[in-house]
């Protein structure tokens, strides 16, 4: 019986231009997301790991080959189709956390909803709800510049999360936080994917990801060089004067 | 778990109407942006300002100036015009004896003629004719006045009926010229406002906004500060002028205001204003509504 996938590429390619250079950035990559998977995309930089999380996101198209979220090309969606599906089904949270200035933290969780027309009282009570979920209840009229890194990116969580999407997109979510609020973020998105079944998907360098991810894929050279399930990991984790290292026991090869 | 069908072709007018960017929403977030670079957005509103304010001290000195010629030229008054009651009885005064007159305007020499003449002798006839004399009198001595002082800045030569008096061509060069400076320096404060503002605007995408939605963000923000330098330089063109006149050319300039003239130049300047600042931010919200969410994210490290 099928598994419901609900990202899937067939042998997707992209070349970029750059000057006289064509670079070849993915050489086709297959892959099979199942919903309410938690995956975790590694790869050293310039491995395309990026440009494959752009591809999965919609952010992107290939130049050859296909990505089918939920069994639609994406390539056959117009800038509106791609919008609806941005604001409604797909949850962006980067490693520049994104929030947006001159918003507070609660305005900042409702403006997606805005955008899907939630109207206002319905959104606010709906965005301290989920500030609350995320462990900001008392911040909920707080400006970016007075949020931690970790708490902004608990923001941008609980925006991802604002209007109920099926995939929540995370371009290294700890890249720019320490080890143990990068943690602690980890922690919450693996309580969201969870709670609500959502599908997550991260391109990470963090070795903290592995221990909770479902399956983790390893991009080399714009191919795919590993996949493995997260259990299969001996995952060794040392520590250097009291604080963590991690480290990826090699599994079977 | 939300519904399972994730991806639906929803054609233009389903998403239109399901996208929005309430208006009001939209006003607050261009009020914070403006809050926020508030220096800058003084620069291009100061432009307008000076734009505006230019093309109101040229046009208000032409309506005032128009009036005061006018007045200049007129023809001198009669009767009632002269004391409010008398009706279209006219009144001379010679060797302390006061004559009911009649008498008409000679086109050619610009002066009344008499016709006729008869002495007064009722005592309250002879009270009313002294005042009309007096005000007729003290109309002469202003109207000269004003052709004096009108003489001496070169607006009317001696003895010359002037057709009334129109913009320059350099006038109107130098306005065009104002105008285009206000906007090209608009048109650079809001691309670098655009610039420097990729990733906010790349994040809006990537949360579903459509480009219409950020191309208003944009306008209603450049809207915002020109209707603001629009507003000063209106009044601040035309009080100046005012000030002036009346400095120049005394009272008379009230008691010719032209008020529905400089009430539609008004009008003009907050249009063009208004026109301005849509213009030189048409460029710029193009540039931001067409960015790629991608293209916004990378900002390597």
């Amino acid at each position: 019986m099928a598994v419901s996938y609900i990202v899937r590429t067939v042998d997707v390619k992209k070349v970029y231009q750059m000057g006289k250079v064509e670079v070849l950035a993915l050489r086709g990559i297959n892959l099979e997301i199942e919903e309410g998977e938690y995956l975790s995309i590694m790869g050293p930089s310039g491995s395309g790991k990026s440009t494959l999380f752009n591809m999965i996101g919609g952010l992107d198209k290939p130049s050859t080959g296909r990505v089918y979220i939920d069994e639609v090309d994406i390539a056959q969606l117009d800038a509106y189709e791609l919008a609806w599906l941005r604001c409604r089904k797909i949850g962006y949270i980067f490693q520049t956390f994104n929030i947006i200035p001159v918003m507070t933290a609660l305005e900042n969780v409702t403006l997606p909803m805005i955008f899907a027309g939630m109207t206002a009282d319905e959104s606010r009570d709906k965005g301290v709800e989920l500030l609350k979920k995320v462990g900001l209840g008392d911040r909920v009229t707080h400006k970016p510049f007075e949020l931690s890194g970790g708490q902004q990116q608990r923001v941008a969580i609980a925006r991802a999360m604002a209007n109920d999407p099926a995939i929540i997109l995370a371009d290294e979510p700890t890249g720019n936080l320490d080890l143990n609020t990068g943690q602690e973020i980890i922690g919450l998105l693996k309580q969201m994917n969870g709670e609500s079944g959502v599908t997550i998907i991260t391109a990470t360098h963090d070795t903290k990801m592995l221990k909770a991810s479902d399956r983790i894929v390893w991009i080399r050279d714009g191919m795919v060089d590993r996949i493995a399930r997260g259990d299969e990991l001996n995952i060794q984790v040392g520590t250097v004067d009291g604080s963590e290292t991690g480290g990826v026991g090699a599994g079977a090869h | 778990m939300t519904e399972h069908r994730i991806v639906e072709r929803v054609d233009r007018r389903t998403v239109g109407k399901q996208m929005t960017l309430p208006f009001s929403k939209a006003l607050e977030i261009s009020i914070k942006s403006l809050q926020i670079r508030f220096r800058r957005s003084l620069i291009t509103v100061g432009l307008i300002m000076l734009a505006i304010a230019f093309l109101m001290t040229i046009l208000t000195t032409n309506a005032f100036q128009n009036a005061l010629v006018g007045r200049a030229q007129a023809e001198p008054p009669r009767g009632d015009q002269v004391l409010a009651g008398v009706g279209d009885k006219e009144y001379a005064a010679a060797d302390s004896k006061y004559y009911a007159v009649t008498t008409r305007f000679d086109p050619q020499s610009g002066k009344l003629v008499e016709t006729s003449r008869q002495e007064i002798t009722d005592k309250a006839e002879q009270e009313m004719a002294k005042k009309y004399v007096a005000a007729l009198d003290a109309w002469r001595t202003e109207t000269n006045d004003l052709r004096m002082r009108l003489s001496k800045r070169g607006v009317l030569a001696e003895g010359v009926e002037a057709a009334a008096i129109g913009i320059t061509p350099q006038q109107k060069w130098l306005i065009i010229l104002s105008l285009t400076v206000a906007a090209v320096g608009i048109t650079n404060a809001m691309l670098m406002s655009v610039a420097e503002r990729y990733r906010e605007i790349g994040t809006m995408k990537c949360l579903g906004a459509l480009d219409s939605f950020i191309i208003r963000l944009f306008l209603l923000e450049s809207v915002f500060q020109g209707s603001a330098g629009t507003v000063v330089g209106v009044v601040l063109g035309f009080l100046l002028i005012c000030v002036y006149t009346i400095f120049s050319y005394g009272m008379v300039t009230m008691e010719t205001f032209p008020l529905v003239t400089i009430l539609t130049y008004g009008l003009w300047g907050f249009v063009l204003g208004f026109g301005l600042s849509v213009l030189g931010a048409i460029l710029p919200a193009l540039r931001a509504a067409r960015m790629q969410p991608v293209d916004a994210m990378r900002v390597e490290e």
